[in-house]
């Protein structure tokens, strides 16, 4: 049986601990240190982990101070320095002579030092709890311990109605306390972020089947990589397999796909001159050339060029533009004609079907695996202006604009259309959507990317693993909270694991996101929630 | 300007001076140096015969034998009881003192700590004029009688009133229950060092004896000698020699100390790895070989910060010791209780000020 330091059977020794935890909760006492920071000393065998929420008891007030832990150092009471080493040496010494060393005290002369950050602190109990930002701090020797469910119950308001998982301390998972986001912050957009492999898929489709079930906002997904309508995988689940799928999902491909789907087609006359911008690098008199055809032409812009033989253009606009610049733009405008996704016949465009399928609350999910990166970043482009200007047209009439939800865009690869805060409907619906019930989902592994202006408009943040520290660090800039401490916690976060940071969280919710799979079976499986009524059931 | 300041090394010949040799041994004549570090070599080479026998300084008798060293083997396991005692100076105003005193004692079961005792802690103020005084009722009460002579000073009267505690310490813990084969150790040796003492020293050993307790006393500074020569690290050397990488103990034989001595006397290398070894006193029941009495210590020092030394009697040091801190506070809450007793401020400042305390923090 494997020993620990002080010999006791590494087995009984955490049962003992795990007694103690449940009889008391107790994990040590203050030792400092300001409002920023708060370092308690805890009993040296305790499993204390990065990211819990712990609670400091103010010794001379009713307040309970939440404390998230941020590092954990090791701690002993030898008063001289570099006693650790030495008797490390001692023990390493031992090793090789095949002599036992024993830490007699262990408990007492042993003990962790655990830096927490101050999350705020609660005042009144149970119903009437309020929470309080961090102004001050416990009284000395305060005693800290693991939180109870009254300690969690403040949180209900600030948990958002579409739940994507459950609060996460540490590495405990608090099951009754469901985390998600706030369908009326969502206008305000929203971004996810993460490295590769830590989750993002899983946390969108979790999205898409909160949505499904509540029906309470209308979601876009534009999907490049074809992964979430099966799932992408033999042993995933895809939205297809959610049990609302039939009624409250919509799926576009631009591919062959088995089930009840519809191709993807959108009219040349929804195509701007804009988004040929947006796809190409143009030249001043190129994109004057452009504009110029369409203040001519309209909507006919594109069939206009690609029709029109180059002379005729030369002469149509009285040789005011080089025959070379005309070369490239009606190069370009026939690589959009020639795309199986575009028709001239815009009684045939999908686009009109999407915004009334995102109105009555359904989850629309464009497949766009089967296009080149141009066609979906045009697709993308034609459907999310559609979609902004019916809801800026219909915030004319309030009654009308009352009774639609909030339109939800979500982007993958954000960080390519928003590497500048200009100059595309993305951008324009950054700064206006939120007036107009259209948020932006930007979802992208690399929020170094993206433009802070852009950056800046996003209200709330998942953020899931991310390695890179300049990725971190331009998040943390951005972000309605502070969480500039949270650096390595971001950067340790599992797969599954995340922040929620909204205009009204109290600070960083720390979350453990469902498995897509795991929370089928238990839809499947368990009571069925009431359509908008997620809040109901959160405790 | 400035003439250049020239040094001449008078200490050239030095082989192994510190960096900043000259600085530090401004003042200091050569000769004397040589002199103290001839004589330390020489001495290690040959012994002076008959060094004067102050208090508690004891010479062997005979040869070191490669012969004595005895190996032993550590316990399986032990129950330890560990005494000891701390003293310090809270305030000294030259003509009085006043002294903190604290005995204690620790147990420890199968390497865990098992229960401390409540210390015994007494703040006495000795002046010259009461110092018999407050001895006598010390003396009385532990040993039993009038003490045959007194402390010659402030120093030597709290040297002996923590002695004496420790004694009554060691005395209370076997009347109590304890269990046959427990090792009751305490700091220091079995040794009557204090005039009139004996007897209570004689009554410990037969109450050990007859409730079968192991009783130990380990010295962490020894005064055991060979001619003029400290003992224990010739012995060590040899010991290191003899059986490397081993816990060993040799038996000493001494002189005629029967009055004052009460154990036999044994140094012991308690941990194959320890630098340290250590003269132990032991007293055995009848039946009990020095071999079990040695395992038990063994038992208990195997901590990687005291290895070599029972880890019991590290703990009660370290919990009965006074620490700057606790000596602040004890002078902070005297004052305070003397200012609200009417004593002046000023006054108090100036019976107890020490510009050693200057010098020492404007060093």
């Amino acid at each position: 049986m494997a020993a620990d330091i002080s010999g006791f059977p590494r087995n009984i020794r955490y049962k003992q601990v795990m007694i103690d935890m449940d009889e008391k909760m107790n994990l040590g006492r203050i030792t400092g240190k300001d409002v920023t920071e708060i370092i308690f000393r805890a009993y040296r065998d305790q499993d204390i982990f990065l990211g819990e929420m712990l609670i400091g008891d103010c010794q001379d007030s009713d307040r309970r101070f939440i404390l998230r832990v941020i590092n954990i150092m090791h701690g002993n009471e030898a008063s001289e320095s570099g006693w650790a080493p030495r008797t490390a040496g001692a023990f390493m010494d031992g090793d090789t002579k095949d002599q036992e060393y024993h830490v007699y005290d262990a408990d007492r002369r042993l003990y962790n030092h655990v830096v927490c950050a101050p999350l705020g602190y609660l005042i009144g109990q149970g119903d009437d709890v309020q929470f309080r930002s961090p102004k001050t701090i416990p009284s000395h020797f305060s005693q800290v311990r693991r939180a109870s469910n009254d300690d969690y119950r403040f949180l209900e308001k600030y948990l958002g109605n579409i739940k994507l998982g459950s609060l996460r301390s540490g590495e405990q998972i608090i099951r009754h306390v469901p985390v998600g986001v706030a369908s009326k912050d969502l206008a305000q957009h929203m971004g996810i972020f993460a490295t590769t492999g830590m989750g993002k898929s899983n946390l969108m489709k979790r999205l898409a089947g909160s949505v499904m079930e509540s029906g309470i906002i209308g979601l876009l997904i534009l999907d490049p990589h074809g992964e979430y309508i099966d799932g992408g995988k033999e042993e995933l689940r895809g939205l297809m397999h959610h049990p609302k799928a039939s009624s409250n999902l919509e799926v576009y491909v631009t591919r062959e796909v088995e089930g009840n789907v519809a191709s993807v087609k959108i009219s040349s006359t929804e195509i701007t001159v804009q988004d040929m911008e947006n796809l190409w690098p143009f030249s001043q008199p190129q994109i004057e050339l452009l504009n110029a055809v369409w203040a001519r032409e309209r909507e006919n812009w594109l069939p206009y060029i690609v029709d029109t033989e180059g002379t005729h253009i030369y002469q149509d606009f009285n040789e005011q533009f080089h025959e070379g610049s005309i070369g490239v733009v009606k190069r370009r405008a026939s690589v959009l004609n020639r795309s199986q996704f575009i028709t001239r016949d815009n009684r045939i465009s999908m686009t009109k079907t999407i915004i009334e399928q995102l109105h009555s609350g359904k989850v629309v999910l464009v497949d766009l695996a089967g296009a080149s990166e141009k066609e979906e970043l045009l697709i993308s482009s034609i459907l999310a202006r559609a979609i902004f200007q019916t809801n800026q047209s219909k915030f004319k009439n309030k009654k009308e604009f009352k009774e639609i939800p909030t339109c939800l865009i979500a982007l993958e690869e954000a960080q390519r259309v928003f590497n500048r805060a200009w100059g595309g409907i993305f951008q324009q619906i950054a700064r206006e959507g939120r007036k107009f019930k259209t948020g932006l989902c930007a979802i992208s592994q690399q929020p170094k990317l993206i433009d802070n202006e852009v950056m800046s408009q996003f209200n709330t943040l998942v953020i899931l693993g991310l390695a890179d520290r300049q990725d971190r660090e331009r998040l943390s800039s951005s972000a309605r909270q502070d969480i500039s401490k949270l650096d390595y916690e971001i950067q340790t976060l599992m797969t599954g694991e995340g922040l929620v940071i909204g205009p009204n969280t109290p600070f960083a919710l720390p979350l453990k996101i469902d498995l897509y799979e795991t929370y089928l079976k238990e839809l499947a499986s368990g009571p069925k929630e009431d359509k908008k009524s997620v809040d109901s059931d959160f405790f | 300007m400035h003439d250049s300041i020239t040094f001449t090394n008078p200490y050239s010949t030095l082989k192994y001076a510190p960096p900043n040799f000259h600085r530090m041994l401004r003042g200091l004549n050569q000769k004397e140096l040589e002199n103290v570090v001839g004589q330390m070599v020489s001495d290690m080479d040959e012994p002076q015969p008959g060094s004067a026998q102050e208090k508690g300084i004891i010479e062997i008798k005979g040869d070191i034998a490669e012969s004595n060293f005895q190996g032993f083997s550590k316990s399986e396991n032990a129950i330890m009881l560990a005494v000891d005692g701390g003293s310090a100076t809270i305030l000294n105003a030259g003509s009085f003192v006043v002294a903190g005193m604290r005995v204690g004692h620790v147990e420890f079961h199968e390497k865990q700590f098992n229960s401390a005792s409540e210390p015994e802690f007494h703040l006495l103020h000795l002046a010259s004029g009461h110092l018999e005084k407050y001895y006598e009722i010390f003396f009385e009460k532990i040993v039993g009688g009038e003490p045959p002579d007194y402390p010659k000073g402030l120093e030597e009267a709290v040297g002996r009133i923590r002695a004496l505690m420790e004694w009554s310490q060691v005395e209370k813990i076997l009347y109590q229950d304890i269990p046959e084969g427990v090792v009751l150790a305490f700091d220091g040796a079995m040794w009557a060092g204090i005039k009139g003492v004996g007897t209570l020293l004689e009554r410990i050993v037969e109450q050990a004896r007859q409730k079968k307790i192991i009783l130990c006393g380990i010295s962490k500074k020894s005064m055991l000698t060979q001619g003029s020569r400290p003992l224990i690290p010739m012995v060590q050397m040899l010991g290191d020699d003899v059986l490397p990488e081993a816990t060993w103990h040799y038996p000493l034989e001494t002189g005629n100390y029967s009055e004052k001595l009460f154990g036999k006397i044994y140094l012991a290398k308690l941990h194959s790895r320890s630098q340290y070894v250590f003269r132990v006193d032991l007293s055995l029941p009848d039946g009990v070989k020095a071999e079990e009495a040695f395992g038990k210590l063994a038992y208990y020092a195997d901590d990687p910060t005291y290895v070599g030394y029972p880890y019991p009697l590290a703990r009660v040091h370290n919990d009965i010791a006074f620490s700057r801190m606790e000596v602040n506070d004890l002078k902070a809450m005297l004052r305070a209780e003397a200012l609200q007793k009417g004593m002046n401020p000023k006054e108090w400042q100036l019976t107890f000020q020490d510009f050693h305390e200057i010098l020492d923090t404007s060093r």
